[in-house]
């Protein structure tokens, strides 16, 4: 019974879909004949209009003709209508476009105006600087053209003077060669002056002598030597005169003779003193000018009676003390000359700043050698050791270098503690007396260049680079100034301080440097407040 | 009964055309165009066209008793549905339209016209007819004098729902015993419809299919001229039933305008596939 029931729902089904089809079918047949139904009634009412008017069939037609017309432009109307429509979208859209960028093209107006400003306001500040520029050209012509001229009569002025230098190097030469043959002339002169002066100096001793006859009984039993008695130093005791020197500091000092000095000052002047018979005063014989800067170091040669300054010039000078005239400026260092020596009879050796050392020649005024040395040359001496030829010279690098002229590097060199301010050369010449900046002296021998002996004090302190310490006129003290006003004396062969003597009460002063009589009494000292100080 | 597949057949229409052939004195109007239902008489369609034709002769207006129909060269039978006889016309491969040529000559002696009445008259014997195959009569004679006019005037007025409640009635019966006998004609072409004895059942208590029904009417009607409907019942009244056919898988069987399957049983078939007159009009296609 069940597959009876299925069987009947399948045939169903199927004959539902069938008929369901054919309906579909005939859809298509009844929209034809609806169709057909109107187009039917269209014809009927054409017929009873073509009934009523049978007598006018022309002017149906003619209607007939007019209403297809007018259908058709109708057509055309819709047609055009809604091509306009489409037009007025696309115009429409066609306008937003154009709102837009017309807003596009105000912003960019606006900012083109802007640039259009800041461009022209920067004209405006270029076309200022242009006006500027050509006023300062017209300006620069002007000058240029005053130039050209000036050139131009600088040249024919050069041509002149060139001319003139020509004929003026001429008789330099002839003056050089008339000045060698004086110099020739004096030497010989100064030579028969220095015997004199020995002579003098020998007579005023003994005259010295006979009037400390007590005294010198007394000493005369302990020491078998005459000789030695009548040359000993005697220890200053008292002060004898303290006078001004100088404009500014005094940087040395420097015994000529029994009754004679020199100073240097920052003055840039070179005096020279002679001491009264009292020993009271000093009277200014001279003044050696020349110098255009302070004068540091002093050397003096007795037999050619000749004063050798240094200075911060750059130069070193020779001045004959008797006539007073400058003999000879020795120029070619590039800094200050600290020291300069007269050097093997004819030569001068001087040291400076600019670290080397140089060795003139007198007569030709030249500079025949030069010695690099690399360090600043503070002291130089000569006339020392076995050999002419040999001198020495101390250094900021704490060094005291040892020379030979033949050589261009030193033979030997010695290291102090601190820098070595300054130099001095026993009498005979065999030992060398250092002053260092640590406030020491050292005593070093040149033949074998040993430190024999040191000499310091308590309230001993080395004044500046430039103090100067010395040996006494026979060697048998060593003494230095100190930067409290004092001078200090050690005994050389015991290094024992055997005196202190002051300049002043208070201790402000610096001593610069020293000179001890070569008679063997008269200690001299010259400080930066201008004075200088006699002791006997 | 299926109200659907009922429903669907009632709802079933054919294109006709009606080409009035009077040779009038300014030519032939164009013809008449209308869809009619399946289940309607060309007696009651006759009308609506002349009308339409007399609209656009000026000449003297055709009177539907002074013409006669005429299909494919064949007078028409005005007794039997339209449906079947666009069946008949071998139409269902390319959908054309039924073609009726009004004539206004002489009628010839095969043609018998009928008016609306007389078309009532024949309907309502038919489905007495029916009844009696089925019920021996039971339910026609048990029916109000009304409700026979009642079922034509839902015909006449299209109307299915009245049509619904009345077929019900003739249909399934109270008692719920089967039909004796099934109302079926079948169709051949150019020879008048064939009916017979048929029962629902085998012998063997089986159903009895479509296909095998029209087989055993096929075999159980001989040939007759006889011209009315009653007369061919008559003469194949008191068969009985035969074995079944052996070709009559290869024949189609046309009703309502689709193909009916072979196999369906002859109950439903007779339930849902008749036309309102309660007979199952087959038509046989000719190949």
């Amino acid at each position: 019974m069940a597959d009876v029931v299925d069987e009947w729902r399948k045939l169903r089904l199927e004959i539902l879909s069938r008929l369901n089809k054919r309906e579909r079918q005939q859809k298509n047949i009844k929209s034809m004949l609806n169709n057909y139904y109107k187009l039917d009634e269209q014809l009927q009412q054409s017929h009873r209009s073509r009934s009523i008017s049978v007598g006018n069939e022309q002017s149906n037609g003619t209607a007939n003709d007019r209403l297809a017309l007018m259908k058709e432009e109708m057509a055309n109307v819709y047609r055009m209508k809604s091509k306009n429509d489409q037009d007025l979208i696309d115009a429409n859209r066609k306008l937003s476009d154009s709102e837009a960028r017309y807003s596009l093209v105000l912003s960019q107006k606006e900012k083109l105006r802007k640039e259009v400003d800041a461009l022209l306001e920067k004209n405006r500040i270029l076309e200022e600087e242009l006006a500027d520029l050509k006023e300062k050209n017209n300006a620069i012509n002007t000058e240029r053209v005053a130039l050209v001229a000036t050139c131009t009569f600088l040249t024919e002025k050069k041509t002149q003077l060139d001319s003139e230098r020509f004929q003026l190097l001429n008789k330099i030469r002839e003056l050089q060669e008339k000045s060698a043959e004086l110099m020739n002339a004096e030497i010989v002169l100064q030579e028969e002056r220095a015997q004199l002066r020995i002579r003098e100096q020998i007579a005023r001793a003994t005259a010295d002598l006979n009037l400390g006859d007590e005294r010198a009984s007394a000493t005369f039993g302990n020491s078998p030597d005459a000789d030695e008695f009548m040359m000993t130093d005697v220890l200053p005791s008292e002060v004898k005169f303290k006078m001004a020197a100088h404009e500014g500091e005094v940087h040395d000092i420097e015994w000529m003779s029994d009754d004679m000095f020199a100073t240097a000052g920052s003055d840039a002047k070179v005096r020279v003193w002679r001491v009264s018979p009292n020993k009271t005063e000093a009277s200014k014989v001279s003044t050696l000018t020349g110098c255009m800067g302070p004068v540091n170091r002093l050397d003096y040669d007795a037999q050619r009676h000749v004063v050798l300054a240094s200075s911060n010039d750059k130069t070193c000078r020779l001045w004959n003390v008797d006539s007073q005239r400058l003999l000879s400026t020795f120029s070619g260092h590039t800094d200050k000359v600290s020291s300069a020596r007269l050097f093997q009879s004819h030569n001068v050796i001087s040291g400076s700043t600019d670290r080397t050392i140089k060795q003139w020649d007198i007569s030709s005024i030249r500079c025949i050698r030069s010695y690099l040395v690399g360090s600043t040359v503070f002291d130089i001496v000569a006339r020392c050791g076995v050999s002419q030829s040999s001198f020495i010279s101390s250094h900021f690098d704490k060094k005291v270098r040892f020379w030979d002229s033949r050589s261009s590097d030193p033979t030997y060199s010695i290291e102090l503690g601190q820098k070595v301010s300054s130099l001095d050369v026993s009498i005979d010449g065999l030992q060398i007396l250092a002053s260092s900046r640590d406030d020491t002296l050292s005593l070093i021998d040149v033949r074998n260049y040993g430190i024999i002996h040191l000499y310091s004090a308590e309230q001993y302190k080395t004044s500046c680079d430039n103090t100067r310490a010395i040996f006494s006129s026979t060697g048998e003290y060593v003494l230095a100034g100190s930067s409290n006003s004092s001078v200090y004396i050690w005994n050389t062969k015991t290094t024992k301080l055997e005196k202190v003597v002051k300049t002043a009460r208070e201790d402000s002063n610096q001593i610069m440097s020293l000179s001890w009589n070569p008679s063997g009494r008269g200690l001299l000292a010259c400080d930066r407040q201008k004075t200088c100080t006699l002791w006997r | 009964m299926d109200y659907e597949v009922s429903r669907k057949v009632w709802e079933s229409q054919v294109p006709v055309q009606f080409t009035l052939q009077a040779g009038g004195p300014l030519g032939d109007p164009l013809p008449f165009y209308t869809m009619l239902p399946r289940f309607t008489y060309l007696a009651l369609a006759l009308p609506k066209a002349l009308s339409s034709f007399n609209r656009r002769d000026s000449g003297d207006p055709i009177l539907s008793e002074k013409v006669w129909l005429e299909v494919n060269g064949s007078p028409v039978k005005m007794y039997v549905p339209i449906g079947v006889i666009y069946d008949q016309a071998n139409l269902l491969e390319n959908d054309a339209i039924l073609e009726i040529s009004v004539k206004t000559t002489q009628p010839p002696e095969t043609f018998q016209m009928v008016d609306p009445d007389m078309v009532k008259a024949m309907f309502m014997q038919t489905v007495k007819e029916a009844d009696y195959l089925k019920t021996k009569s039971d339910i026609t004679n048990s029916m109000m004098v009304d409700e026979m006019p009642q079922l034509w005037r839902s015909i006449t007025n299209n109307n299915f729902d009245e049509y619904w409640t009345m077929v019900q009635k003739l249909m399934d019966p109270k008692d719920g015993k089967d039909f004796t006998h099934v109302p079926l004609r079948v169709y051949v072409k150019n020879q008048p419809f064939k009916q017979a004895l048929i029962t629902l059942k085998h012998p063997n208590g089986s159903l009895r299919t479509i296909g095998e029904a029209v087989s055993d009417v096929l075999q159980l009607s001989p040939s007759s001229e006889a011209s009315t409907p009653t007369s061919e019942s008559s003469a194949s009244s008191g068969a009985t039933t035969s074995s079944t056919s052996p070709n009559s898988e290869e024949r189609r069987l046309i009703s309502h305008g689709i193909d009916i399957p072979a196999h369906t049983p002859l109950i439903f078939a007779s339930k849902n596939l008749s036309y309102p007159d309660n007979f199952v009009h087959i038509v046989i296609a000719s190949n």
